[in-house]
C-alpha cells in the first residue's frame, strides 16, 4: 500500500538499488573484501511526509540516504530523487543536485552549522550557498520564527546545545527550495530532551510542507513520522 | 578573535612551508650572487691592479691633452684617484763604456713599493726623499748589469745621468702595487733571461728625453668589494673612455688596449657560471620537495578544516568557492612567510654565503622569487582544497585521480633517471676549461637526485604489498610493541608516505654530503697533484736551498722529451726527499710513493743497466724500454719502465709522463725547468729563497692554484645541496605530523578504551616509540642506499677536469651516513612524544564520540 503524502508527486523512487563496497584494500594487494550495503532496495516516498529509516547499525540506512544525497552512486538500480536521475549523475552534476534539490544533514549537530557564526548567519550562509538571490536574511528570520529558533539565533553555534544545534541545522536545511531533507540519525549525539525537541521540529518543518527522510534507532522520531522502513542487512523488510 | 586565532593557527604548517619554499627560491638567487661577488673579491685579489684597472696614453704633441685625458678618465666608476705614468727608452753609455737600453720609469711609489722587507728597504735607503733631477735609481741586480753602483754616472746624448740609489731587487711573487703594471721589467723571462733593464727617475729626468717619451694615466678599481654587476659597469666605462679618447684625439687606440678587467670579468663568471649551474638541480628538486610540503600542509589544512569543508561538500558548494573562502587568510600567512623566508635567506647568505656582498638586481630578483612563491602557495592552497572538498563527502566518483597517476608518475621518474644518467655518461657534469665553463646540463646533474626519486619511488611501490602482506603479522610480540606493529602494518599508505620521504630525505642530505665533500675533496687532490705538493716554485738557478729552509723541500726538475715522435713529459725527481714532500693517492699504484721511489734509487753508476723509470699513462707497460730524444742532444736517453702509476703528483697535462732520478735527468738535459717542492712552508719561504739568492719565477700554491679558474667555484656549488637533505627532512616531518593528526581521533579513542585494561602510559610509549622507529628505520637505511649508490655512480662522471689527475673518486662520507643512523632514535622518540601528547591530551567522552 502506499502511504498518502500531501501530494501525489513522488520525491524517491529507488528500483532495485544495489549498493556493493570493497573494503580493506583494494587491487594490487588482493585483500580487499566485498561488502553488501544494500540488495535490490525499492522505495517510493510521495513529497510531503516524515519518512523514517529504521533498522540496526550497519543495515544500510546511511548508505539510501548517501545514494539519495547524491554523495554516491548505486552498484546497480534506477534512483530518481524529485524527479531526477541520480545514478546516472555525473560529479559535477551531483554537486549541482545537492545544492538545489536534495540537503543533507549529517549526525553530529556540530558537523552541519559553521561554528563561528551565529545560528542566523548560519541560516543566511546556506541560502548563499544554495545560490538564493534577494533577501535572504528576511527569509532566514521568518524560518527562525516559524521554527521558533529566534531566542538564540543570535548566539554563536559553538556556545549552543547538541539539541539547539541540531534544530538551527535543520533551519538552515530547510531554506530555499529543496525537495528533500535527508537527515542521518539527527538525535543520535542528543540526550532524550534534546531528541524530543529535534524530533519535534522535523514534524513541524514536514507540516509547513517539507519532505523529510530520517535515518534513526529514535522511537521519538518513528513515532512522530508519517512512515518508516525498516531495512536489514541491506534489504527493506517493511 | 579566538575564531581568527584558530584559523590562523590550522594555517601555520602552510605558512611554514611557504617560508621554507621562499627561503630556497630567494635564497637561491642571493647564493649565486654572493658567489659572483666572492668571485670577483678574489679574481681582483689574484689580478694586477693595474692590470684589472685602465690607463690611457697622453698624446704626444697635444696642448692640454693630459687635463682631456683625466676628465674622459673620470667617468669610469669605482676608481681609485687617477695615478700618473711617465716613462723614455735611452740608450745609454756605462761607466765600462758599452752602452746599454735602459727604460727610465716614474711612477707612484716605485721606490718605496719594492716588496722588499722594511729594513732592508730602509737600509737601501728606498723610503728616503724623491729624486732630483738627472738622478736615478736601480735595482740591485740592475745595477750589477750595468756595472754601476750609487755615484756612477751614465751619459745619454748629451745629457749626464747619476746613479743616486741602489734599491733592492723588486719582488716577484707576488709582484708589489706598484711595480705590477710594469711587471716587464720585474719578471725574469721565461728562459730565465733577465727582464730589461730600467731605472726609476724623476718626473724632470724623463721629460729630458720628450722625443722617446711615453705617458699614461692609469686608473686602478677602488680597494671595495665590487659586485659582478659592477665590475661589468666597469668593463663598459672602460670600452665608452677608449671611444670618447679615440673621438677626442682622433686616434684609434681601441686595439692597443688590453683590458685585463675583461679576464677578471670572464673568470668571475665563470664561477658564477659554475655556481648557477650546478644549483640547478637543487632549485628542482627544492621545488619538488617544497610542492610536496605546501601539498602536505593545505591537506593538513583541510584537514583542520575538515568540518567546514564537509559541510560545504555536501551542499553542494563548488570546490573553487570552498577553496576561496580560505584564500584571504592564506594570502595573508603566505605574504608574511615569504617575506620572513626572504628576509631569512638574505640573512643567511650575508652570514654564511661566500660573500656578503649582494647585487641590488639579485635582491630584486629574490623578492620576486619570493613573491612567485606566495602566489604559488595560494594556487597550491587553492587546488588542493579543491580537490579535498570535491572528495571530502562524494563517493560517487571514479578512482581518485591520486590512484592511477602514481605508477605514471613512478614509471617516469624511471625514465628520467635512466636518460639523465645515460646524459651524465655522455657529456658529464659541469667541465672547467679555465675561465671557460661548460657543460652543466640540468637533465645531466640532476641523476644524483632523479636516481634517488626514482629508486625510492619504485622501492615504496614493492612495500605497499609487502605492508599488505604483514598485517596479520606480530602476534607473538608483547602487547604493546604488538599495537605498535600493527600501527605501521595496518595502512600501508601512512607508513609507506613516510618511509618515502624519510628515504628521500636520508639520501638527499648524504648525497648533498658526499658530492660537496667530494668536489671539494677533489680539488685540494687535483691541486696537489698539480703542484706536486704544497708550493712549487719554478727558480731559475742550479744552487741548494738554504739549510733554514731546506726541511720539507725537493728539488725537481722537468723536460720535455720525445718518444717515437710523441711529446713525453719527463720529470726527474730526487728519490730520497721526493716522499716527505709529495702524496700519492692509493688507487695511483700498488705500491707505495716511497715504495716507487726505493725502485728509482740507486740507478745511476749501475753499469750498463738502464736506468730505471716510471711510466705515468695508459699506454706505457712495465718493462717497456724507451727511447727518449732530448732537443740539443745527439743521444737519447734510454730508460726502462720498472712501474706504471696511474697518476703522478706533478702530472699537468695530458701528455705521457716518464719519472726518472734527477740525476739521471740533469745529466741528459742541460736546460731543465727547475723547481723546488716544498711540503708545509712558512709564509716566508719564498722570500728567504730570494733572500738566497734565487731568481724565483711561477709560485704554486696548491691552496690557491684554482682561486683563477671557475673551477673553485665547485666549492660553493655543491653547499646548498644539503639543503634538500634538510627539506626533505621537513616532508618527512611534515608527513609524519600528517599521520599523527589523522591518527589523532582512533588513537584518542582506543586509549580511552584499552587504557581501562592495564594499558598505561609506559605501554603507550613503547607502542608510539615502535610505530615511529620502524618506518624511520626503513627509509633512512633506504635513503641511505640509494642515495650513496646514486652519488657513488655520479661522482666519476661528475669530474670536472677529467684530463687532470687523480680522476674524481666517490668515498663513503661516513660522518654524515652514522649522523643520520643516530638521528633515527632521536627523531623517533620525538615523535612518539607527540604521539602520547596528542593521544592523553583530549577528553574520553568526546574521543569516544569522534568529535577530537
Amino acid at each position: 500500500m502506499r502511504p498518502v503524502g500531501r501530494s501525489d508527486q513522488l520525491v524517491v523512487e529507488c528500483s532495485g538499488v544495489t549498493r556493493r563496497y570493497v573494503i580493506g584494500g583494494r587491487g594490487s594487494a588482493g585483500s580487499g573484501s566485498e561488502v553488501l550495503a544494500l540488495q535490490d532496495v525499492d522505495l517510493e516516498v510521495p513529497a510531503g511526509l516524515l519518512l523514517a529509516l529504521a533498522g540496526p547499525s550497519g543495515s544500510g540506512k546511511s548508505t539510501l540516504l548517501a545514494l539519495l544525497g547524491a554523495l554516491d552512486r548505486p552498484t546497480s538500480g534506477a534512483l530518481r530523487v524529485d524527479g531526477v536521475d541520480v545514478a546516472t549523475l555525473g560529479r559535477r552534476e551531483r554537486r549541482a543536485f545537492r545544492r538545489r534539490r536534495a540537503v543533507s544533514m549529517l549526525p553530529l549537530p556540530a558537523d552541519n552549522l559553521l561554528l563561528d557564526l551565529t545560528g542566523r548567519e548560519n541560516v543566511v550562509a546556506a541560502g548563499h550557498h544554495r545560490g538564493l538571490l534577494g533577501d535572504v536574511r528576511s527569509r532566514a528570520d521568518e524560518l527562525l520564527a516559524e521554527m521558533e529558533l529566534d531566542a538564540f539565533a543570535d548566539r554563536p553555534c559553538a556556545l549552543m546545545s547538541g539539541g539547539e544545534q541540531q534544530r538551527i541545522a535543520l533551519a538552515a536545511s530547510l531554506i530555499g527550495s529543496s525537495a528533500v531533507v535527508l537527515a542521518d540519525e539527527p538525535t543520535g549525539a542528543l540526550d532524550r530532551a534534546g531528541a524530543a525537541t529535534v524530533a519535534a521540529a522535523l514534524r513541524g518543518a514536514v507540516e509547513r510542507g517539507a519532505s523529510i527522510v530520517v535515518a534513526t534507532h529514535d522511537p521519538n522520531i518513528e513515532a512522530v513520522a508519517d512512515m518508516v522502513v525498516r531495512l536489514d542487512h541491506g534489504r527493506r523488510v517493511l | 578573535m579566538r575564531g581568527l586565532q584558530r584559523r590562523l593557527t590550522g594555517l601555520l604548517p602552510v605558512g611554514f612551508a611557504v617560508l621554507l619554499a621562499a627561503f630556497c627560491a630567494s635564497g637561491t638567487e642571493l647564493y649565486v650572487s654572493s658567489s659572483g661577488s666572492a668571485a670577483m673579491e678574489q679574481q681582483l685579489a689574484e689580478a694586477c691592479r693595474a692590470d684589472s684597472g685602465f690607463a690611457l696614453p697622453v698624446p704626444r704633441g697635444v696642448d692640454g691633452a693630459e687635463p682631456i685625458v683625466e676628465e674622459i678618465g673620470s667617468r669610469i666608476p669605482h676608481m681609485d684617484p687617477p695615478r700618473h705614468g711617465d716613462s723614455a727608452m735611452v740608450t745609454a753609455q756605462r761607466p765600462d763604456g758599452g752602452s746599454a737600453r735602459l727604460t727610465l720609469l716614474q711612477f707612484d711609489d716605485l721606490l718605496t713599493d719594492t716588496g722588499a722587507d722594511p729594513a732592508g728597504a730602509a737600509a737601501a735607503g728606498t723610503a728616503a726623499e724623491p729624486l732630483a733631477p738627472g738622478e736615478l735609481a736601480v735595482t740591485a741586480t740592475n745595477a750589477e748589469l750595468m756595472g754601476v753602483q750609487v755615484g756612477s754616472t751614465l751619459v745619454a746624448g748629451d745629457r749626464v745621468l747619476t746613479i743616486a740609489r741602489v734599491i733592492p731587487d723588486i719582488a716577484t711573487a707576488p709582484v708589489p702595487s706598484a711595480w705590477c703594471g710594469l711587471s716587464q721589467f720585474v719578471l725574469p723571462r721565461p728562459s730565465g733571461d733577465p727582464p730589461p733593464l730600467s731605472a726609476v727617475a724623476a718626473t724632470e729626468t724623463v721629460a729630458m728625453f720628450g722625443e722617446f717619451r711615453f705617458r699614461w694615466v692609469e686608473y686602478r678599481v677602488a680597494d671595495d668589494p665590487i659586485t659582478l654587476t659592477e665590475a661589468n659597469d666597469i668593463l663598459a666605462a672602460y670600452r665608452r673612455a677608449i671611444a670618447d679618447f679615440d673621438a677626442a684625439f682622433d686616434q684609434q687606440i681601441g686595439g692597443d688596449i688590453d683590458l685585463g678587467m675583461r679576464h677578471v670579468v670572464d673568470r668571475a663568471t665563470g664561477v658564477t657560471d659554475t655556481v648557477s649551474r650546478s644549483l640547478q638541480p637543487v632549485r628542482l628538486t627544492s621545488l619538488i620537495a617544497v610542492l610536496v610540503v605546501l601539498l602536505a600542509a593545505a591537506v593538513l589544512l583541510a584537514r583542520e578544516r575538515h568540518r567546514e569543508v564537509r559541510l560545504l561538500g555536501v551542499r553542494g558548494v563548488p570546490p573553487s568557492q570552498v577553496a576561496r573562502r580560505m584564500l584571504p587568510e592564506v594570502a595573508l600567512v603566505a605574504g608574511v612567510a615569504s617575506a620572513v623566508g626572504l628576509l631569512l635567506a638574505w640573512m643567511v647568505v650575508l652570514i654564511g654565503g661566500p660573500s656578503s656582498l649582494l647585487e641590488p638586481a639579485a635582491l630584486l630578483r629574490a623578492a620576486l622569487m619570493a613573491l612567485a612563491v606566495a602566489v604559488v602557495a595560494m594556487g597550491a592552497v587553492f587546488a588542493a582544497v579543491s580537490v579535498v572538498a570535491d572528495h571530502a563527502v562524494d563517493r560517487g566518483g571514479r578512482h581518485h585521480p591520486i590512484v592511477w597517476s602514481l605508477p605514471v608518475v613512478v614509471a617516469g621518474l624511471v625514465v628520467l633517471a635512466v636518460w639523465s644518467f645515460r646524459r651524465l655518461d655522455e657529456v658529464g657534469g659541469i667541465r672547467t676549461y679555465g675561465t671557460q665553463v661548460r657543460g652543466g646540463e640540468l637533465l645531466a646533474l640532476g641523476f644524483p637526485l632523479f636516481g634517488l626519486l626514482a629508486g625510492t619511488l619504485v622501492a615504496c611501490g614493492l612495500l605497499v604489498p609487502l605492508v599488505a602482506t604483514l598485517r596479520r603479522t606480530g602476534g607473538r610480540l608483547p602487547r604493546a610493541l604488538r599495537l605498535g606493529w600493527r600501527r605501521v602494518v595496518l595502512e600501508a599508505g601512512p607508513t609507506v608516505a613516510t618511509v618515502a620521504a624519510v628515504a628521500m630525505a636520508a639520501g638527499a642530505f648524504v648525497a648533498a654530503s658526499a658530492l660537496s665533500d667530494g668536489a671539494s675533496r677533489q680539488l685540494e687532490d687535483k691541486a696537489e697533484a698539480f703542484v706536486g705538493s704544497d708550493l712549487a716554485v719554478s727558480v731559475f738557478d742550479t744552487m741548494d736551498v738554504p739549510a733554514s729552509l731546506a726541511g720539507g723541500t725537493s728539488r725537481v726538475e722537468t723536460a720535455n722529451v720525445k718518444v717515437d715522435g710523441t711529446t713525453v713529459k719527463l720529470y726527474g725527481v730526487d728519490p730520497a726527499t721526493f716522499p716527505d714532500v709529495a702524496r700519492l693517492r692509493d688507487d695511483a699504484s700498488s705500491l707505495s710513493l716511497r715504495g716507487l721511489m726505493h725502485l728509482l734509487g740507486g740507478s745511476v753508476g749501475r753499469g750498463d743497466d738502464l736506468p730505471p723509470a716510471i711510466g705515468v699513462g695508459p699506454d706505457l707497460t712495465v718493462g717497456d724500454v724507451l727511447d727518449l730524444v732530448i732537443a740539443g742532444s745527439d743521444e737519447p736517453l734510454r730508460v726502462r719502465l720498472v712501474a706504471t702509476v696511474a697518476f703522478f703528483p706533478g702530472k699537468v697535462t695530458g701528455l705521457d709522463e716518464v719519472v726518472v732520478d734527477r740525476e739521471v735527468l740533469l745529466a741528459a738535459v742541460r736546460f731543465p725547468q727547475r723547481w723546488v717542492l716544498a711540503r708545509d712552508p712558512d709564509d716566508g719561504f719564498v722570500g728567504g729563497l730570494r733572500a738566497a739568492g734565487f731568481r724565483i719565477g711561477v709560485v704554486l700554491d696548491s691552496r690557491t692554484t684554482f682561486d683563477a679558474s671557475s673551477f673553485s667555484g665547485l666549492k660553493w656549488a655543491y653547499q646548498p645541496l644539503r639543503a634538500v637533505g634538510v627539506l626533505f627532512a621537513v616532508v618527512a616531518a611534515a608527513v609524519q605530523f600528517l599521520v599523527v593528526a589523522a591518527r589523532r581521533t582512533a588513537r584518542r579513542a582506543a586509549h580511552t578504551i584499552s587504557r581501562r585494561t592495564g594499558f598505561g602510559r609506559r605501554h603507550l610509549w613503547v607502542a608510539a616509540v615502535a610505530e615511529a622507529l620502524v618506518p624511520l628505520a626503513v627509509g633512512a637505511l633506504l635513503g641511505l642506499s640509494l642515495g650513496l649508490a646514486a652519488v657513488s655512480l655520479a661522482v666519476p662522471r661528475l669530474d670536472p677536469m677529467p684530463l687532470l689527475a687523480p680522476p674524481a673518486r666517490f668515498l663513503v662520507p661516513w660522518g654524515t651516513t652514522l649522523g643520520i643512523l643516530l638521528a633515527v632514535p632521536v627523531w623517533a622518540v620525538a615523535t612518539a612524544a607527540l604521539i602520547v601528547r596528542s593521544t592523553v591530551a583530549g577528553d574520553p567522552m568526546r574521543a569516544l564520540r569522534g568529535e577530537q
